[in-house]
C-alpha cells in the first residue's frame, strides 16, 4: 500500500512535470540570448559557403549574438536542411536552402527530399544568380538567338550540364522546353568540369553562371552568349539577357534563410529584419556586385509566394518530361 | 609567357617578410603536419578548419597559413602510413605498402626522413614548375577531357593487378571498392542506387568514413586480434632517423620518375594527387630497378608513392589559379579562399594583382621548406609513437577516427559508415584482402564510370574515339601493356625454353 502511494506520487511528479513544461508559455525573453548557427549544406569554401558567410557576418551586429556558419555539406544541401527540419523550433538552428530543394521535392528519382512549403519557416531569400550558357571562344554563334538557330539545324548537339536532379540540368531542360530545340544534355560532375568541358570543346556549350565562367572568359576560352536575369549582370554588362534576345527564361540558383517549421513569429520578424539589413549593407552590397552574384531580396511574407512559384515551375518542367512524383 | 623570377620575388617578398605572415606559416605547417599525420584528419579537413580563420586576414596571410598546411599536410600523410599502416590522407595510401614494413623492421625514422625529404623535392619541383610555366601548361590541361580522365583512372585501377601478393585477391578487393562506389545518384540518370533512402547517401558513401574505417579501425581490430591470439607487439626499435645520403642519391632516378608522372596527372583538371602517387607506384613497380622487392619495405617504394603526391600539389594549383578550374577538394578550398578576398582568378589575377601570385609562389615555396625542417627535427618525436604501449596507443588511434569521421561533415551517420567499415575492414583483413585495393576501387569507380559513359555520350557511341587523343591513347596503351606484358613476357620465355629444348629445331632457321 505504501509502495503503491509513493508511486502514484511519482507519478503524479512526472505527469505535472510533463504538464508544467507543455503549459508554460515559452518565458517572453528577449530573442536571441545565445549564439546563433546556420548550416550549410555545402563544404567551406564553395559558393553558398561563401554568401553565406558574408550574410552571417551583417547580422551579427544587428542581433547582438555571434552567427555561426556550420558547415553539413551533404545532397545538393538536403542534409544541413534535414537537420534543421527536425531541430527545435527556436531561432537557434538556421540553414541556407536552395532551389535544388524543390527539385529534389518533385523528381521522381530522387529519394530523399522535404517540402520547403511545410516543413520549414521562410526566413527570407537574400540572393538569385543569373544562369548563363558559356561557349567556347571561336564557336560559330556569339548570341543565344545565335545558338538556338545553329542548334536547329544541327540537332543533338552536346551540352554541358549537371547530374539530373540538380538545377543545372532542369535549366536546360527549360531552355529545351522552350526553344524547342534538340540538345544532347551531357551531366557532369561540377560545373568547374562543365566549364573546362566547354573550354576544351568536348561540348559546344556549358550552363554557368557569369561569376563561375569569369576566369575562364578572361582566359579567352570561353565566351557566355547570354544571362538567364532579368537584368544585364552590373559586372558582366556586355553580357545581354535572354529576354532582350527574345526569350523569356529567367532561372537561376537563389539562395534563402530557414529555421524549423514553427519558428514564433517574433522570432522570424526578428531573424527576417536582421537578414534584411545584412543585405543591405554596403559591404555585402559590394561583395555581390564584386562577384557576380545576383541581388535578389525577399521577406517571409512575399518569399512565400516567391516559393510557391518556384514550387510550380519545377513541377511543370519535370511533368512535362514525365519526371514529375 | 613565362614570370620572371626577378619579378616574383620584387613582389612576392616584401608582402611575404611579414612577421604575421611567417608566423602564419609555421603554423599552417604544424597545424598541416598534425592533421596529416593524424589517421582519420586528412588535409581537407586541416583547409577546411583552417579557412574560416582566413576570413578577416590579408591575402598573404590566408595563403601564408593555408599553402604551407596544403604541402605539409599531403607529406604529413606518410607519418602514420609508416607508423601505424593507416596512411594519413589519401595520397599516402602507397607509402604503406613499403612505409610499414621498413618500421616493422625498426627502420621507421629512416622511412619517416626519407618521405621528408623526397616531399620536398617533389613539392619544390613543383613549386618551380607552377611558378614558371602556370598560364602555358593551362592552357594545354583545359584541352583535356573526359576521354584523358577516364584513361588515367583505368591506369590506376590497372596497378591494383600488381598491389597484393596474390593476383585474385587484389583482382577481389579492387571489386570490392567498385561495387562500393556504384553507391548514390547516378551522374546521367538521377537514379538513387543502394541509398536506402537516406539523404546523406545521395552523393555516395563518404570517402573519409570509409578509408579510415577500412584503414584505420580495420588495422586496430586486426591488430587487437593478432595480439590476443599471438601476443603480437608493434616493433620498439626505432633506428637511425636521418637517411644515409647514399640511400637518398640511390632513390634520385625513382623520384625523377615519380615528380614527371606526379605533375602530369597533378595538372590534369579533377584528379590530383592521389591519383599521381597511385601512378607513379605502379610505374616504380614495373619499370624500376628494385621492382622486385617493391612492398617488402625498399626505400624506392616510399619515395615512389611521396615524392609523386607532393609533386602533384603544386601542379594541381595550376589549373585552380589560372583558370578557376580545382583539380581536387584542396584546391576547391584554396579557390573559395581566393574569392574571400573577392580575388578571381584567372589571367587577370596575373596581370593586375601579381602581387598576390607572386605571394603564392613563395608561399608555397616557403611551406615546403618549413615541412622539411619540422619534418626533419620531429622525426624522433614522431617515431615515440611506436613505444607507446599498444593498449594506450590503440584507443588514442580509434577515438582519433571516430572524430575524423563524424568532424568531415558533422554527421552521425557517417559514423555508423566507419563502424561498419571498421569491421569490414577487419573481416576482408581475416581472408586475405588487403585495404589499398579496396579504397583504389573505391576513389576510382567513380572516375572510370562517370567518364566511360560520358565520353561515349559526346561521341556518340564510339569506342575508337578513346584511343583518337594522343594522351588517352599513350595511357590507355601503357594500361594494356601494363597488364599483358607479364602474360607476353611468360609466353615468350616459354617459348623461348621450348625452342631451346629442340635445338636442332631451333638453330636450323
Amino acid at each position: 500500500m505504501k509502495k503503491l502511494i509513493v508511486l502514484s506520487i511519482a507519478l503524479a511528479v512526472l505527469l505535472s512535470a510533463n504538464v508544467w513544461s507543455r503549459g508554460e508559455p515559452e518565458p517572453e525573453v528577449a530573442f536571441p540570448t545565445r549564439e546563433i548557427e546556420i548550416y550549410v549544406g555545402f563544404a567551406a569554401g564553395g559558393g553558398t559557403d561563401v554568401l553565406a558567410r558574408r550574410i552571417a557576418e551583417g547580422m551579427e551586429p544587428e542581433l547582438g549574438v555571434p552567427v555561426i556558419i556550420d558547415n553539413r555539406p551533404g545532397a545538393g544541401g538536403l542534409v544541413a536542411v534535414q537537420q534543421v527540419v527536425n531541430a527545435r523550433p527556436n531561432g537557434y538552428t538556421l540553414a541556407i536552402i536552395l532551389g535544388n530543394q524543390f527539385l529534389q521535392k518533385h523528381f521522381k528519382q530522387a529519394d530523399a527530399w522535404m517540402d520547403p512549403l511545410t516543413e520549414v519557416t521562410l526566413i527570407g531569400v537574400f540572393n538569385r544568380d543569373a544562369w548563363g550558357i558559356a561557349v567556347p571562344v571561336d564557336a560559330p554563334y556569339d548570341t543565344f538567338s545565335e545558338f538556338v538557330d545553329y542548334a536547329r539545324n544541327n540537332p543533338g548537339l552536346p551540352v554541358g550540364s549537371g547530374p539530373p536532379g540538380t538545377l543545372y540540368y532542369w535549366t536546360w531542360q527549360a531552355v529545351v522546353a522552350h526553344t524547342g530545340i534538340d540538345l544532347t544534355i551531357v551531366p557532369y560532375e561540377g560545373t568547374a568540369l562543365s566549364l573546362s568541358a566547354a573550354a576544351g570543346e568536348e561540348v559546344v556549350a556549358a550552363g554557368a553562371g557569369p561569376g563561375e565562367a569569369a576566369s575562364l572568359m578572361d582566359a579567352g576560352l570561353v565566351k557566355m552568349i547570354g544571362v538567364a536575369a532579368e537584368e544585364r549582370v552590373s559586372v558582366f554588362p556586355d553580357i545581354p539577357t535572354f529576354r532582350e534576345q527574345g526569350f523569356d527564361i529567367v532561372i537561376g540558383p537563389w539562395r534563402g534563410l530557414v529555421g524549423p517549421a514553427g519558428l514564433p513569429d517574433t522570432v522570424r520578424d526578428r531573424l527576417a529584419n536582421a537578414l534584411e539589413n545584412a543585405y543591405n549593407s554596403q559591404r555585402f552590397q559590394d561583395f555581390i556586385r564584386e562577384q557576380g552574384h545576383g541581388p535578389f531580396f525577399r521577406g517571409p511574407e512575399d518569399g512565400m509566394g516567391f516559393f510557391r512559384e518556384e514550387d510550380t515551375f519545377f513541377f511543370d518542367l519535370m511533368d512535362a518530361q514525365g519526371q514529375a512524383r | 609567357m613565362m614570370i620572371g623570377l626577378s619579378e616574383i620575388l620584387e613582389l612576392g617578398l616584401p608582402l611575404v617578410l611579414d612577421p604575421s605572415v611567417l608566423l602564419l606559416a609555421v603554423v599552417g605547417t604544424l597545424t598541416g603536419l598534425f592533421v596529416g599525420a593524424m589517421p582519420g584528419l586528412s588535409s581537407v579537413m586541416a583547409m577546411a578548419i583552417l579557412i574560416p580563420l582566413t576570413y578577416r586576414m590579408s591575402p598573404q596571410q590566408a595563403f601564408g597559413l593555408l599553402l604551407p598546411a596544403y604541402a605539409a599536410g599531403t607529406f604529413g600523410g606518410a607519418i602514420s602510413a609508416i607508423l601505424l599502416n593507416i596512411p594519413g590522407t589519401g595520397a599516402a595510401i602507397m607509402t604503406t605498402y613499403d612505409g610499414y614494413p621498413m618500421a616493422q623492421r625498426g627502420q621507421a625514422g629512416y622511412a619517416i626522413g626519407l618521405s621528408c625529404v623526397y616531399s620536398f623535392v617533389g613539392g619544390i619541383a613543383s613549386a618551380v614548375f607552377l611558378a614558371a610555366f602556370a598560364p602555358i601548361v593551362a592552357h594545354w590541361a583545359i584541352r583535356l577531357g573526359t576521354r584523358e580522365y577516364f584513361a588515367v583512372a583505368v591506369f590506376g585501377l590497372a596497378v591494383i593487378s600488381y598491389l597484393s601478393s596474390s593476383l585474385i585477391k587484389g583482382l577481389l578487393g579492387g571489386a570490392l571498392g567498385l561495387l562500393l562506389a556504384t553507391v548514390g545518384m547516378d551522374v546521367f540518370t538521377g537514379v538513387s542506387r543502394f541509398t536506402f533512402g537516406r539523404a546523406e547517401l545521395a552523393g555516395g558513401l563518404e570517402f573519409v568514413p570509409v578509408m579510415i574505417g577500412v584503414f584505420g579501425l580495420g588495422e586496430i581490430l586486426h591488430t587487437v586480434d593478432a595480439g590476443t591470439r599471438e601476443g603480437a607487439q608493434l616493433p620498439q626499435k626505432i633506428g637511425r632517423m636521418l637517411p644515409e645520403l647514399k640511400h637518398v642519391l640511390r632513390c634520385i632516378p625513382t623520384a625523377i620518375r615519380a615528380i614527371v608522372v606526379g605533375m602530369f596527372i597533378g595538372i590534369i583538371p579533377a584528379s590530383g594527387p592521389t591519383i599521381g602517387a597511385v601512378a607513379s607506384y605502379g610505374l616504380e613497380k614495373r619499370i624500376g630497378k628494385r621492382r622486385d622487392q617493391m612492398g617488402t619495405g625498399v626505400p624506392e617504394g616510399i619515395v615512389a608513392s611521396e615524392t609523386a603526391n607532393n609533386a602533384g600539389t603544386g601542379a594541381a594549383i595550376v589549373p585552380m589559379i589560372t583558370l578557376g578550374i580545382p583539380g581536387d577538394a584542396v584546391t576547391a578550398v584554396l579557390l573559395g579562399a581566393l574569392m574571400l578576398h573577392n580575388l578571381r582568378p584567372g589571367p587577370a589575377l596575373f596581370t593586375q594583382r601579381m602581387d598576390v601570385v607572386a605571394s603564392i609562389f613563395i608561399l608555397f615555396f616557403l611551406g615546403n621548406i618549413l615541412f622539411l625542417v619540422f619534418g626533419l627535427l620531429g622525426a624522433k618525436f614522431f617515431v615515440r609513437v611506436l613505444k607507446t604501449p599498444q593498449r594506450i596507443l590503440l584507443p588514442i588511434v580509434a577515438a582519433l577516427c571516430f572524430i575524423g569521421a563524424y568532424a568531415a561533415r558533422r554527421s552521425v551517420f557517417d559514423v555508423h559508415v566507419l563502424v561498419l567499415f571498421g569491421v569490414f575492414g577487419f573481416l576482408i583483413r581475416k581472408i586475405g584482402i588487403t585495404p589499398a585495393p579496396l579504397i583504389l576501387g573505391f576513389i576510382l569507380g567513380p572516375i572510370v564510370e562517370s567518364n566511360l559513359r560520358r565520353g561515349l555520350i559526346t561521341t556518340g557511341g564510339s569506342v575508337s574515339a578513346f584511343f583518337a587523343r594522343p594522351v588517352s591513347a599513350l595511357l590507355l596503351t601503357l594500361t594494356l601493356v601494363l597488364l599483358f606484358s607479364p602474360l607476353l613476357i611468360r609466353l615468350a620465355q616459354r617459348l623461348h625454353s621450348a625452342l631451346q629444348r629442340q635445338p636442332g629445331k631451333g638453330a636450323s632457321d
